[in-house]
């Protein structure tokens, strides 16, 4: 249930049947939640006002049943008996039918009530004639009376069943589809929140600042003239990056001057083991970007190419226009080279979804090995139609 | 005296290390300072020492796969900077981590816990080989190549990895021995052993001696000597190879 249930807080006599039914509830609810909620709604129908013509109805049929049935000759209380047995055993059917259809389907409920019908009277003929004994000659006439009565009912009774239990599992279904929207729109929720974190997280490029922070603690302790340049590098890539965070686009000019600090950093820690350069095709300056893409690109091709690379390597982010429009950016470095099984990692994965979300079918990102050796990450982007 | 060995690719903090290492625990000694995690595992088979420091992102080896190979001989410390959030799970266990920078009162704990350590036995190495497996695991492996650059005179010669039945070390060069066309052959390659041993797949490539790693598949039988040395007989060529102490270990019989 989304809203609690209302008897919880109705009138006296209200309340007291909810504090009677909760145990009944919960024990409904550990097996089929579905279930419980139905039974707690049906409830919630027949004990407010709403449910008022419902009872009414109901007891209608009951005295209405005997009084009919008291006409036909039969003294009161044997119709008021029988009239209660039938329409209350019908009544249980009908509801079961409604509140649990799973449990049977519609087809093999009818076929159930048949079946009950039709050993029901076998066993009352069999207690007539145990009691009355073999009557002398069939009344057919009677017989055709009685059956006259009893066969609408029986059919009627049937459609009513095949009916209730379909609208049943209709409404079931509902039920179960509206759960899971729900349940699909918290984890979709949940997901995107992750996301934005891991993305967060991303751009602080911890482990890249507390690594540079290593090598100026040392610098710094050893009086090395070295450490003055680091630290305005350092403090230069952090402020660009703190500046792409929280903004939806940024020009591509703004972050390739975050990768040159970067690259500058890097070259500087690994003692020129690393080197990088940066060309942007003039024109392409303000081209818009998701923040912080060309740094994952670059910082993905230092982790998984350069730094395990024995030995010296180069990185090169490039970014043209061809004639036709479009443009690429470029991250080439000469590492280690993809596994054959590579996978997308959170980051990369989520380059694609960020790529998507900004220039929808217009951009394509690929990342191959190089004939050369070495990885190629590049990003496509057609002119805007 | 205690004997070190210190992994770190970049010089300052590898420095750092050294200096904080000479003040924190003045009784020990670095033995060894490794550039890379191939160089940290050739350093660690030329010393054997009592502590390692190793940095976990390195070329070549990581500082896990360095773990691994050394499998609980010795305690290892690693070395780290923020993000490696696996870790963690060491805190309470054999295996100790350091954050970069550095912090000389974390530095102490772990010496003195080291010291501790020291004087027991090694406990049973098992569960933390699991743990280091499990860490590897979430590396991205780069290609394993499928073939080795070999000179030979003026030419340069294409060695496929599956063909190699065995390389030794010479030198600062890698004697290569392979077989083509059912002839043993042998070329000289200008990586290291320790440098080719970070490019060869561990499931099929065996180091039995510092300088020498074999394709496990050629392995036929390892005979032990009387005085405690250990041999191994290949398939593919009549030679015999040297099993040294740390890899012994290996060919336990079932």
């Amino acid at each position: 249930m989304d809203t609690p249930n209302p008897l919880a807080h109705g009138n006296r006599l209200q309340q007291r049947y909810y504090r009677w039914a909760l145990p009944y509830y919960e024990r409904m609810g550990r097996d089929d939640p579905v279930l419980r909620e139905r039974v707690e709604l049906a409830d919630i129908y027949l004990y407010t006002r709403s449910g008022l013509g419902a009872w009414a109805g109901w007891w209608l049929v009951l005295l209405g049943g005997a009084w009919a049935l008291q006409g036909r000759g039969m003294p009161w209380g044997a119709a008021l008996g029988v009239s209660a047995l039938v329409w209350i055993g019908l009544s249980f059917v009908l509801l079961t039918a409604w509140l649990a259809p799973q449990k049977a389907p519609p087809s093999q409920l009818v076929s159930k009530f048949l079946l009950g019908a039709a050993a029901g009277a076998a066993a009352t003929s069999v207690a007539l004639l145990a009691l009355r004994g073999v009557p002398e000659k069939l009344d057919v006439a009677s017989l055709q009376r009685a059956l006259f009565v009893v066969g609408p009912l029986v059919i009627g009774a049937v459609l009513l069943l095949s009916f209730v239990a379909r609208a049943g599992q209709a409404a079931r279904s509902r039920q179960l589809a509206r759960l899971q929207l729900v349940a699909e729109r918290d984890a979709a929720a949940r997901a995107a929140a992750e996301a934005d974190l891991r993305l967060l997280q991303a751009q602080i490029h911890p482990h890249f600042v507390f690594n540079t922070l290593a090598t100026l603690q040392h610098w710094v302790d050893r009086r090395d003239e070295r450490a003055g340049p680091l630290l305005r590098e350092l403090t230069g890539f952090l402020r660009r990056s703190t500046e792409l965070l929280g903004r939806s686009v940024v020009p591509l000019a703004d972050e390739a001057q975050a990768v040159r600090h970067y690259l500058a950093i890097l070259t500087t820690r690994l003692d020129g083991r690393v080197q990088g350069e940066v060309h942007i095709a003039p024109g392409l300056e303000a081209e818009p970007l998701p923040p912080g893409l060309l740094l994952t690109l670059v910082e993905n091709a230092v982790e998984h190419g350069l730094e395990p690379k024995i030995g010296g390597g180069r990185l090169t982010l490039a970014a043209g226009r061809e004639a036709d429009g479009h443009w690429w950016l470029r991250v080439d470095d000469d590492g280690l080279g993809l596994a054959d099984d590579a996978q997308d990692d959170v980051g990369l994965a989520n380059l694609r979804q960020r790529l998507k979300h900004h220039f929808g079918e217009r951009a394509r990102f690929t990342l191959q090995r190089r004939a050369e050796g070495g990885t190629r990450a590049e990003i496509t982007i057609d002119e805007k139609p | 005296m205690t004997r070190l060995l210190i992994a770190d690719d970049e010089p300052a903090p590898r420095e750092q290390l050294a200096d904080a290492l000479a003040l924190a625990w003045p009784e020990a000694s670095i033995v060894a300072s490794a550039e890379h995690g191939a160089d940290a595992w050739d350093q660690w088979l030329a010393h054997e020492p009592d502590v390692c420091f190793l940095d976990i992102r390195m070329p070549g080896l990581s500082g896990i796969d360095v773990a691994r190979r050394i499998a609980g001989r010795c305690p290892v410390v690693f070395v780290t900077a923020h993000g490696d959030h696996a870790l963690q799970a060491f805190d309470a266990g054999a295996v100790d981590y350091l954050v970069k920078p550095l912090d000389p009162s974390r530095l102490a704990q772990t010496v003195a816990r080291l010291k501790q350590t020291l004087q027991r036995p090694a406990p049973a190495a098992d569960s933390l080989q699991q743990l280091l497996a499990q860490l590897a695991g979430q590396q991205r492996r780069p290609a394993w190549p499928d073939t080795l650059q070999a000179g030979v005179g003026k030419e340069v010669r294409l060695i496929r990895v599956e063909d190699v039945i065995y390389c030794e070390s010479d030198s600062r060069y890698t004697r290569v021995v392979y077989s083509e066309a059912g002839k043993q052959c042998e070329a000289l390659l200008r990586t290291p052993l320790k440098d080719l041993l970070a490019q060869l797949d561990p499931a099929r490539f065996q180091q039995v001696h510092r300088s020498v790693v074999v394709a496990s598949a050629q392995i036929a039988s390892a005979v032990r000597d009387d005085d405690g040395g250990m041999r191994l007989r290949l398939r593919g060529s009549p030679d015999t190879l040297n099993v040294s102490r740390p890899f012994q270990g290996l060919f336990k019989g079932q």
